[in-house]
């Protein structure tokens, strides 16, 4: 055998039969003793001497076991297990210590687990389609419009050969009826390409076929509406009125995450897939569809940009009439997807370092004080022979130990946190109930903590190269030691902690006045006294607008005069947005004449005192308008000048020739609507004018709202049982979904700023106790001189408030240039929003003044004579 | 106490395989042949022999087997390796060309320096 294998096998076998090795030696020495005993006895020694001689002969078998165990390399690892247990010991004897590490470790690291695990899953593996980076979201553009004509859509799809699928969609909700029950579904249109783009597999029966009248169920859908029963596949329905067959269900992890959004429609996923077969355009009617693409391997999205160019160009020679939108765009679908999500995230992640950077200086002053109380153990133990390396690996396995049990406390915190912000907030932000905590953010858990034991495990070691043992030991036998600079290197950290976290509290601050502007309602405005549902016209029955208007008004009527009911009222709920024409403007209009668009809402007459809208000028819409009419809000009046809305006749239906709607009023601009933005232009017309599928009911009560709920909801279904009235809640839960993210970004922020703030006073506080026990002595002396105690007291908190001070306006100046990355997350208020500046830096040396109070007071209570006694 | 010699560090592994390579010793044996052959000169506690066994043997110079030792009691017996006889050879030749470098040394007659 060659020696290092025959080293490897004893060093093994010494580790793992360490025990049974031990037998054998004691074996083997008891022989020999005996064998040195018989000897002598031979010699002629009476037998207990020669015992007695021969153990002495031997010598102390601990030390030739611990030689024996050595010269095999186990003392090592063994001398590893011992610190673990001296390290775990070390935590115990001081519990206060440990525990404020293990806390703000936990807090750093949990919440910095948590924040990357939603980063991880909103914008690293925010695609479930095979080969993302190859999706692209294809469109035209006209300012704010992103939709694809059909002309564009069929003449890209016949020539391109960048792509190796192009995939039309349109989203729309559906009635889907069977023999018994009629279910509200969020249905998609997608053309053929759309399977194969989207690698999509059915759990159950198959895919449509092309041009088939079938549609294909989401697992949710199937389980939520027909209970996962199997038997469905097959079966005959009809959705918006028309007989389809159910040609299969798709897997639970099928989410083809296909746009984000508009405000209005919340986050959902697709509950049926319907074929979608586009045609080109008659009589210029065509539909608008989004489209996704998937480029062939090694085409360049440029090349793909190019290619669909010169397309649209030929399209455009052969066809000069042809109506397509000015812009071509094509963009990664992951960026469409994430949108505007990424920006919150990365500045909460931003946040969320700051309070990780918080959390490790705390801990390294925490490292800092102990390491200097510990300094006389070291020195004495260096003087009795310990090896520094020995002592070093010692105070490194102390910190790590500290930093494995944060970093497990805070992947607690952080599992936790997850699931608490996916229960509160499910629609914050695309994708974030599909935040887990994976491998990836174990990696990051794992990193971040061996960083911070790395980082503050140096600090004692520092102290052992550095210190001389026996000055160390000649300075006395009690108390903690200075270090020279500790003092101020520790202030230095504190008061950048307040920088730090003062840049964390006007970030919340100006969350929270954003919040705050958002929710100020009108004064007579209650959302949670407002019952709203939705009603959704399908089928035969209701082909014909007089039977929908017919409907409409009986359920107004029956609405109307329910008990509790205050007023109650139909609306569409800003659910199109339409080019205006007035009856001046050249029509039809030429290619750079002003475009004005509006979002149009069908309201009734009691609409405006349900919601509580202010009348400008003019009046509000009747129930019995002879021709339509409209009233416009502000933003939309603005658009026209100075001259007097009232009265102006605008075209309608809007591309009719000669029919018209006049402007009956103005109204002031709402934020309803349009919250986190500016206030879009805005158009109500009267709902018999203009009542299609669906609307919703909003009734102000003054009963129980959700009672209220459940009862209207029976008086609307006694009207006709077969139309699907569905999303009744009160209008406060529905405002409270449309601010979702804004109230997302606030908790978070709000978070992190209330434990930036509790771990910079728990730093202040360290450095104030670290500094007043070691001038306990001083102290002593003034107040034996005759010093007052609140002379003491002062002495103390004006020390803390210098470093909070300093750390305050250092953060100040550093957050004015922060703040202005958080713009865009922000409603009504600017960045650099001084009231709050002051307020967070008010909250802030307030909190330091608290925590200098403790170690001030406490100081005032030394005693003097005890005092001088102390060293 | 004058004649005992401190022993000499490495010596010790030296004396060992020497003792070992006559033939299959335990501990107590190899111990006693050690003082036979050194004359009593050389002093060790007889515990620290064994780190030193072990250390020879997690060096893979020599081996060891339970056996029974000629009092009839059970006993382990270390023999040299292959790669132990020719470290032992190897060790002789350094320690015999030292020792006549040292011998030269001290019967240098003034004359000669």
């Amino acid at each position: 055998m060659t020696p290092l294998l025959s080293r490897l096998r004893s060093f093994l076998s010494a580790l793992v039969r360490r025990r049974r090795l031990e037998a054998d030696m004691e074996a083997e020495w008891r022989a020999h003793i005996d064998a040195h005993a018989a000897a002598l006895v031979a010699a002629g020694m009476s037998p207990a001497d020669a015992s007695r001689r021969a153990r002495m002969d031997f010598g102390d078998p601990l030390r030739w076991k611990e030689q024996a165990f050595e010269v095999r390399g186990v003392e090592w690892l063994n001398g590893l297990g011992a610190d673990v247990r001296y390290g775990l010991r070390q935590m115990r004897r001081a519990p206060v210590f440990t525990a404020t590490v293990l806390l703000t470790l936990a807090a750093g690291i949990g919440l910095n687990t948590a924040v990357f695990s939603v980063i991880d899953a909103v914008l690293v593996r925010s695609l479930s389609y095979p080969d993302p980076e190859r999706m692209l979201w294809v469109t035209t553009v006209d300012r704010d419009e992103e939709v694809v004509t059909a002309l564009d859509f069929l003449a890209w799809k016949e020539q391109a050969t960048s792509f190796d699928g192009l995939a039309a969609f349109d989203t729309d909700n559906f009635p889907i009826s069977t023999t018994d029950t009629v279910v509200q579904s969020r249905a998609v249109w997608v053309s053929e390409d759309f399977w194969t783009v989207s690698g999509a597999r059915p759990m159950l029966g198959r895919l449509p076929m092309r041009d088939e009248e079938a549609l294909v169920f989401s697992h949710q859908f199937f389980v939520r509406a027909f209970h996962a029963d199997p038997a469905v596949v097959g079966r005959a329905m009809t959705i918006g009125g028309r007989p389809v067959t159910i040609a299969g269900v798709l897997p639970p992890g099928f989410r083809p995450q296909l746009t984000r959004p508009p405000a209005w429609f919340p986050e959902k996923d697709a509950d049926a897939y319907r074929v979608l077969r586009v045609t080109p355009p008659v009589n210029g009617q065509m539909r608008l569809f989004s489209v996704i693409g998937r480029l062939k391997a090694g085409v360049s999205p440029h090349e793909a940009q190019v290619e669909l160019e010169a397309i649209r160009g030929r399209l455009k020679v052969a066809n000069p009439n042809a109506r397509t939108l000015p812009t071509l765009r094509l963009m990664p679908l992951k960026d469409r997807i994430v949108g505007t999500a990424s920006r919150p995230l990365v500045v909460l992640q931003a946040a969320v370092a700051f309070v990780f950077l918080i959390a490790c200086a705390n801990v390294a002053n925490l490292f800092l004080a102990r390491a200097s109380s510990r300094r006389r153990e070291v020195a004495i133990r260096v003087a009795i022979g310990a090896g520094r390396a020995r002592l070093a690996r010692q105070f490194f396995v102390e910190s790590a130990l500290i930093a494995a049990a944060g970093a497990a406390a805070g992947l607690v915190i952080a599992r936790w946190g997850l699931a608490t912000v996916v229960r509160i907030l499910p629609h914050a932000v695309p994708r974030l109930q599909e935040t887990t905590i994976d491998a990836h953010v174990l990696a990051f858990a794992a990193a971040t903590s061996i960083g911070a034991a790395l980082l503050f495990g140096m600090g004692p070691v520092w102290s052992l190269w550095k210190d001389d043992a026996r000055g160390v030991l000649k300075q006395g036998l009690v108390g903690a030691l200075p270090i020279a600079g500790k003092l101020r290197a520790k202030s230095a950290l504190v008061a950048f902690e307040f920088a730090l976290t003062i840049t964390l509290l006007t970030g919340a601050g100006l969350l929270i006045k954003s919040l705050w502007r958002l929710n100020a309602l009108p004064e007579d405005f209650h959302p949670d006294q407002i019952v709203t549902m939705r009603v959704q016209y399908s089928g035969p029955a209701y082909r014909q607008e007089s039977a929908r208007r017919a409907h409409a008004a009986e359920v107004l009527r029956r609405i109307s005069s329910a008990p509790g009911v205050r007023a109650a009222a139909i609306t569409t709920n800003a659910d199109a947005s339409i080019r205006l024409f007035r009856e001046r403007d050249p029509f039809p209009p030429r290619p750079d004449d002003p475009r004005v668009f509006a979002l149009m809402t069908a309201a009734s007459a009691d609409f405006a005192r349900v919601m509580g809208m202010r009348l400008i000028k003019g009046r509000w819409l009747s129930d019995a308008e002879p021709s339509p009419a409209f009233v416009i809000n502000e933003t939309l009046a603005r658009h026209f000048g100075n001259e007097d809305p009232v009265g102006t006749r605008f075209r309608f239906p809007f591309f009719g020739q000669d029919s018209w709607a006049t402007v009956v009023g103005v109204v002031a601009d709402r934020k309803l609507q349009s919250l986190g933005g500016p206030p879009d232009a805005e158009l109500y017309i009267d709902y018999a004018h203009a009542l299609r599928s669906g609307y919703s009911i909003a009734a102000s009560v003054s009963t129980e709202a959700s009672a209220a709920g459940a009862e209207l909801r029976l008086i609307v279904a006694g009207v006709d049982a077969r139309v699907p009235i569905f999303d009744v809640e009160t209008l406060e839960t529905a405002l409270a979904n449309s601010i979702a993210p804004q109230r997302f970004n606030l908790f978070s922020f709000g978070l992190f700023a209330a434990v930036a703030l509790l771990l910079a006073s728990v730093g202040i506080y360290g450095v104030l106790a670290y500094s007043t026990t070691r001038r306990t002595r001083e102290i002593g002396i003034r107040l034996a001189l005759g010093a007052g105690r609140g002379e003491v007291v002062a002495m103390v908190i004006r020390q803390g408030m210098a470093i909070a001070l300093a750390g305050t306006i250092v953060g100040l100046i550093t957050g004015f240039a922060m703040t202005r990355f958080m713009a865009s997350l922000l409603y009504e208020v600017s960045p650099s929003d001084p009231y709050i500046f002051a307020t967070a830096s008010a909250v802030l040396l307030l909190a330091g003044f608290a925590a200098s109070l403790g170690p001030a007071l406490k100081a005032a209570t030394v005693q003097p004579l005890v005092a001088l006694r102390h060293e | 106490m004058a004649t005992t010699t401190e022993l000499l560090q490495g010596t010790l592994d030296l004396l060992i395989l020497k003792a070992v390579s006559l033939r299959p010793e335990h501990g107590y044996g190899i111990l006693l042949r050690i003082q036979q052959i050194s004359r009593d000169a050389l002093q060790i506690q007889q515990g620290s022999l064994y780190p030193a066994l072990y250390r020879l043997e997690h060096q893979g110079l020599i081996e060891s087997d339970w056996g029974e030792s000629e009092n009839k009691r059970k006993a382990k017996f270390y023999r040299l390796t292959t790669t132990g006889r020719r470290r032992l050879k190897d060790e002789a030749a350094y320690w015999k060309r030292f020792s006549e470098a040292i011998g030269l040394v001290l019967a240098a007659a003034p004359e000669d320096v």
